[in-house]
């Protein structure tokens, strides 16, 4: 079963600020905003959880660490020593580049798809608010509708902020 | 708020010209992905397309009958190959360099060349990868080599991770991941810019597809701007870590003037130094065909000659040190070298690099000069050629008169060589003219913010 949501366009980045923050103040507070670049201080008004990303980066950059140490170690000290004029076989100060770099590696990679897939996104997906021009000059404020109350306050509010255009969307 | 704006507004010229509103800069951006290209372009991708073919034709004698083909000699064992590698590993540092570490230090200009850069660092450490591969002779092989792999069956021939060489696989394609997944991240909101400014259904299906499903929502910006934040921090350590590895292929010998401590160092500068003079050839051009002057103003290319010029003089005093050095140890060997770089057989490249990039640099120190693009450009293509000898006469010249003098000879590229050479350029402009027609080659979204920015005079958005 689809949320209906009531959407309201705005032509400039400062009215929709402005909208969302009355709204804020009003009781009803916006779902979510649509916009052609980040808006700073827009998460605050719709009061969104910090990301994730950064614990995902961390993990991802310690496996990769862990990773690099033990495939060189293995290679080196257990799978196939080398006597190489004597030296150590774990040499650790020549494993440097490799944890560093692998550590790197996995760090970037998995905060590029932990970023996909904390936003769901994929080849073939379809926004539901495509179409609004979002991506080009327009600013969308994005409302959930669980009342009819919700829905007259809303739109009257939306109106009084100067939006261009208010659509009902199933999404 | 209202002084603010005035005091920034006499400090700091807008950095978008033109007046523009976000639907212009979606026009104007979208424009040469949408029409049908000049005739200029033609005629670009006409040599550059003629010299990758030239290129790969030469590639294909190389790989058939062996690098026999190439110049290379018991004494000389690195020419073209390496010098090629090192020249455009560095030529990829510039684009990091502008996309990763402006942004960490919040360098508001960055927006208009970042993608046009970091697209230059991808094809560029394309370029280089191809050069070990082919210098390793059996290029099928390669795998076998250049990577561990279970169960081994070369017996002791496990790769060796304590050789500098093996650290530059894992450093390279650790950067051209990185890059490539930097690059993508920040084109994801452009593509879905692109789709939704496409005219025809196959052009906005497939922008769309390339969008990964792009909203633009608070929460995926939220989520963008982090991850984005991330991939800067990583790719930050990781660019001076790349030509650092890169030097220790050399450091790590014991030839004379290789043999140095300051290689990392002098290389990772040489690199930025390259890559922002490849930078300004590039987009003096481009904003000149593909009609950015708005985007790509004076101000950046006046604030990419500045860090031209800086790195020119640590090149230069890396020179100068290197001179010094060759005095100071008293190593007959290391006094040697420098004496055969200055008056030897390869003198005239010696002259040419130190001409290309210490002097010719200093022109830039003069504003009407950073702002005349056509100088620029021409002072830009001496570095260029400058920064490649600098590698050739590290490689060479190092190498051509040993500890031994009877295996004392010199290095003669042939046509081959030659071809590898020229190819390599075809495939780094013929990728970089397609990349200009096919995708948003200037970062749409962060030029909007900028404008928006600048609009309110808004200090949070810095």
């Amino acid at each position: 079963m689809p949320n209906k949501n009531l959407v309201g366009v705005f032509e400039s980045d400062e009215k929709m600020i402005r909208a969302a923050q009355k709204a804020k103040e009003s009781g009803f507070p916006a779902l979510d905003a649509y916009t052609p670049f980040p808006i700073h201080g827009i998460d605050e008004i719709l009061a969104l959880k910090p990301s994730f990303l950064p614990k995902v980066c961390f993990v991802g950059g310690a496996t990769g660490l862990l990773t690099a140490f033990t495939l060189q170690y293995w290679v080196h000290a257990v799978y196939w020593p080398m006597n190489i004029g004597g030296k150590s076989f774990t040499a650790y100060p020549a494993m440097v580049p490799i944890c560093f770099e692998l550590t790197v590696l996995f760090a970037g990679v998995s905060t590029f798809f932990g970023f996909l897939f904390s936003r769901g996104m994929h080849p073939f997906k379809t926004s539901p608010f495509w179409g609004l021009q979002t991506e080009n000059d327009k600013f969308a404020l994005v409302f959930e509708l669980d009342s009819e109350e919700k829905a007259d306050k809303v739109s009257k509010l939306l109106n009084q902020e100067g939006a261009l255009e208010i659509r009902e969307i199933n999404a | 708020m209202t002084s603010a704006t005035a005091t920034s507004e006499i400090l700091r010229p807008p950095l978008v010209e033109g007046g523009k509103t976000y639907g212009q800069i979606t026009d104007d951006i979208c424009a040469p992905m949408e029409k049908r290209p000049p005739l200029g372009w033609f005629l670009a991708f006409a040599v550059s397309g003629a010299a990758l073919l030239w290129g790969v034709i030469m590639v294909t004698d190389l790989i058939w009958t062996g690098v026999g083909t190439w110049g290379l000699n018991k004494t000389v064992s690195w020419g073209f190959a390496i010098t090629n590698f090192v020249f455009w590993v560095g030529i990829g540092h510039a684009g990091t360099l502008i996309s990763a570490i402006l942004l960490l230090f919040r360098q508001k200009w960055r927006t208009a060349i970042n993608r046009s850069a970091e697209a230059m660092t991808i094809f560029a450490v394309m370029c280089a990868g191809l050069n070990p591969l082919l210098h390793m002779g059996r290029i099928w092989r390669g795998l076998y080599w250049l990577f561990p792999y279970y169960p081994n069956t070369m017996g002791p021939l496990f790769v060796n991770f304590r050789s500098p060489l093996l650290w530059d696989v894992f450093a390279v394609s650790t950067y051209l991941t990185i890059s490539l997944l930097f690059w993508y991240m920040g084109l994801l909101p452009d593509l879905a810019t692109a789709a939704a400014h496409a005219k025809g259904a196959i052009r906005r299906f497939i922008f769309r597809t390339l969008s990964l499903g792009w909203s633009g929502s608070a929460r995926t910006w939220m989520q963008h701007e982090k991850a984005s934040l991330l991939l800067a921090g990583l790719a930050t350590p990781l660019v001076l870590s790349v030509h650092t590895v890169v030097s220790m292929d050399f450091a790590c010998a014991l030839v004379p003037g290789w043999h140095s401590t300051i290689f990392p160092p002098f290389f990772v500068t040489g690199a930025i130094f390259s890559g922002f003079a490849m930078v300004l050839t590039l987009l003096t051009l481009s904003r000149e065909f593909l009609g950015f002057q708005d985007y790509i103003t004076l101000k950046h290319i006046d604030a990419m000659c500045k860090v031209t010029l800086f790195t020119s003089m640590i090149v230069g005093l890396a020179y100068a040190t290197e001179a010094l050095i060759g005095w100071y140890s008293a190593n007959t060997f290391e006094r040697f070298f420098f004496i055969n770089s200055a008056v030897g057989p390869y003198h005239y490249c010696y002259w040419t690099m130190i001409f290309c990039n210490v002097v010719t640099p200093q022109f830039l120190w003069f504003k009407k000069i950073r702002r005349t693009p056509a100088v620029v450009f021409v002072i830009s293509i001496f570095i260029n050629i400058g920064m490649w000898l600098e590698r050739f006469n590290i490689i060479v010249i190092g190498l051509h008169r040993d500890f031994l003098t009877s295996s004392w000879t010199m290095y003669k590229p042939t046509y081959v060589d030659w071809g590898l050479f020229i190819g390599l350029f075809g495939l780094f402009f013929t990728c970089f003219l397609l990349f200009s027609r096919s995708l948003p080659m200037i970062a749409m979204s962060e030029i909007k913010h900028v404008l928006s920015s600048e609009k309110h005079g808004d200090k949070q958005h810095a």
